[in-house]
């Protein structure tokens, strides 16, 4: 059987259902003389997202033939008629945060997030306008520092100290 | 009576510039973030629970109170004008709206909507002030397995009201309360699901799954959807609000009827006392409602106010019904009720039915601020500033979602000052936009998420009472009552077909 898009979710999903179960197993008896364990629950509820997911992962992939007439599909997947960039700007901004979560505390609020916002301004736009996006990024890593470090005394880290 | 007393003794709260500040504050931010297609109230709440870290809980819960209100009523301007409902909860407003503003009676449109969220919003909060004693006295007979029953009550609402994806909302709530067991045992000293990460020790913190599920996945959302949102900024600038416009004639609202008013108000209030309904369902029933009883039912669809009166009254109402199961239960209503619900716990206040007889203190001026968002704010901040809020849509899409990543990511981290809690955000970020993406419903994985360890452990506390014997979920009557409720919920969403079978989602078409 061949899986088809729709179906990898729910497939992802009962995997890690089977992973939780098998480590809720792993916590020991789920019941003894002294009463409920620390695993029952997490046992009672791998077992049902487990049988959940796999009824969801075999009806997605039943929807193979009615997949062509799917009128809803999902969000923006929606043929636009435009051509599809290499990377997801989805993918793009996932990459953006996690490089940011990264430095943020080995180069500093100010620079990291000037980095950050330019980029995720640059996913959210046309790639024209450099400085007008670096100016501002600027502000808004300002607006940022006076709102939680000024306003609300958050310590933001810094390059140096 | 003392409560009553109580709650209008806060308003005086309100004369506190700085407290003021931050309800008004909330108000405009909230508007905002409703009209703006793609934002909502809720990714609001979200972006500033962390600042809630630093603010009085008293403060903090006003000005969540009067954002709530605000996004229950700011996304009727575009579902009006547009077509495009800002928020959820306005999109049976657009129903009647748009043909009306099609028709050229958008600026009658407008009016009936703001009247409508002004007498809601008034109703709704003064029927939860009344009645908020009484709730409170009925919860204290509620005991251990009686609420283990509620909780289960609960979620098993949340997942079965989900009508047509019951399946992706059982999933969706499993995954919640899967996540919600990592870290250590609630009973003995065990840790769970930790995978070797010493982090994960404590468990996953509400803030970073609140910031991932509803912000995170917005703007992954938004960025791979940007077609869609220029064509609502274009669409948006051919139109023209003036201030009088949310002002309707007296003999208009008399038109539409006090008993319109009225019937959605209490629709809205019973529904937002639901878990998991929320101000989508309450509009569509009120709307459901004014249909059935009119005696010109053809002409919904086609421009009748009464349709966006009955919608915006009960939307609005909905906000003093949710207040009732988060406070006396700890049981969210809806998205913002559960990042209410988050601003409690991190100020270390756990709701409950304790909760309105011994910090009444802290809950009487959130009313007052409910109070006065609804029937000061609302028409105030919509004669000063409606015309500009189809404005603010225009704003350039990259400074805003800069802007708002920022205040995502950032905010995940000032609540323990910790990369980890970046991270976790992420992660849950991404698994919301996957969930999203396939069509699984965020919200009913946050509520599992958080009703999840008090489901555990009031499961397990009821079996150490009984000595183990499950019956005692059927013998005691507080938790038999729950059980039959949750028998009558089933029968009447799952087993027995509504007379009426269109849905909120296929009227919206």
């Amino acid at each position: 059987m061949i899986l088809k898009r729709q179906s990898l979710f729910p497939l992802f999903i009962l995997v890690c259902s089977i992973i939780y179960l098998i480590e809720a197993i792993k916590l020991g008896r789920p019941i003894t003389a002294e009463g409920i364990r620390p695993s029952f629950v997490p046992m009672v509820l791998g077992s049902l997202s487990s049988l959940f997911s796999l009824l969801l992962t075999i009806k997605a992939s039943g929807l193979t033939k009615g997949a062509q007439t799917d009128a809803n599909p999902p969000s923006g997947e929606r043929a636009t008629g435009a051509a599809k960039p290499l990377v997801s700007p989805a993918v793009l901004t996932i990459i953006a945060i996690s490089i940011y979560i990264a430095l943020f505390s080995v180069i500093g609020y100010a620079l990291s997030s000037l980095l950050f916002v330019f980029a995720v301004t640059t996913i959210f736009s046309e790639r024209n306008r450099w400085l007008h996006k670096l100016v501002t990024s600027a502000a808004i890593v300002a607006f940022g520092y006076i709102v939680f470090e000024q306003l609300f005394g958050v310590r933001l880290p810094a390059l140096w100290g | 009576m003392d409560f009553i007393i109580l709650v209008g003794s806060s308003f005086g709260t309100l004369l506190d510039p700085t407290t003021l500040a931050y309800v008004v504050g909330g108000f405009l931010i909230g508007t905002v973030f409703a009209a703006i297609p793609g934002l909502t109230a809720t990714l609001a709440l979200a972006l500033l629970l962390p600042l809630t870290y630093s603010l009085d809980v008293t403060t903090a819960l006003m000005a969540c109170a009067s954002i709530y209100m605000a996004g229950m009523c700011g996304g009727s301007i575009t579902a009006i004008t547009v077509n495009i409902p800002g928020a959820p909860s306005s999109m049976m407003t657009a129903r009647d709206g748009y043909p009306m503003q099609q028709q050229g009676k958008g600026a009658l449109a407008l009016g009936h909507a703001a009247v409508g969220s002004m007498l809601g919003g008034a109703f709704g909060c003064l029927i939860l002030i009344l009645m908020a004693p009484l709730v409170a006295d009925l919860s204290l007979l509620v005991q251990t397995s009686g609420k283990f029953s509620l909780l289960a009550f609960a979620i098993i609402v949340i997942v079965i009201s989900e009508r047509g994806k019951v399946l992706k909302a059982a999933v969706a709530a499993c995954i919640g309360m899967m996540l919600a067991t990592m870290g250590l045992d609630g009973v003995e000293p065990l840790a769970r699901f930790t995978f070797g990460l010493g982090d994960l020790t404590s468990g996953i913190d509400l803030m970073p799954v609140i910031i991932g599920a509803f912000a995170i996945s917005e703007i992954l959302l938004q960025a791979s959807d940007q077609q869609t949102a220029s064509k609502i900024v274009n669409a948006l600038r051919a139109v023209t609000i003036r201030r009088r416009d949310f002002f309707p004639p007296l003999s208009q609202i008399k038109k539409v009827g006090l008993g319109c008013y009225i019937k959605s108000s209490l629709i809205g209030y019973a529904v937002g006392v639901l878990p998991g309904a929320g101000g989508s369902m309450g509009s569509f029933l009120a709307y459901v409602e004014a249909v059935r009883t009119s005696k010109n039912p053809e002409s919904f669809g086609k421009g009748n106010p009464q349709g966006i009166a009955a919608a915006e009254t009960a939307n609005n109402a909905v906000c003093g019904g949710a207040l009732v199961p988060t406070l006396t239960f700890g049981i969210p209503g809806d998205p913002v009720m559960a990042i209410m619900l988050g601003v409690l716990v991190i100020n270390g206040i756990q709701p409950g039915p304790q909760l309105m007889s011994n910090q009444a203190h802290l809950i009487a001026p959130m009313l007052a601020a409910l109070f006065f968002s609804a029937v000061v704010l609302i028409p105030l901040t919509l004669y000063l500033l409606g015309p500009y809020f189809v404005k603010v849509v225009s704003i350039p899409r990259d400074a805003l979602y800069g802007a708002i990543a920022l205040l995502a990511v950032l905010g995940s981290y000032v609540s323990t000052y910790s990369v980890f809690q970046m991270i976790v955000a992420l992660v849950m970020g991404v698994l919301a936009y996957a969930m999203r993406k396939n069509d699984l419903p965020i919200i009913t994985m946050v509520l599992g998420f958080i009703l999840g360890p008090n489901l555990e452990e009031f499961f397990r506390r009821s079996m150490a009472i009984s000595n183990n014997n499950p019956m005692t979920f059927f013998t005691n009557l507080d938790s038999l009552f729950f059980v039959v409720l949750t028998l009558v919920f089933i029968y009447f969403l799952c087993i027995r077909k509504p007379a009426d079978p269109a849905s909120p989602a296929e009227v919206s078409e």
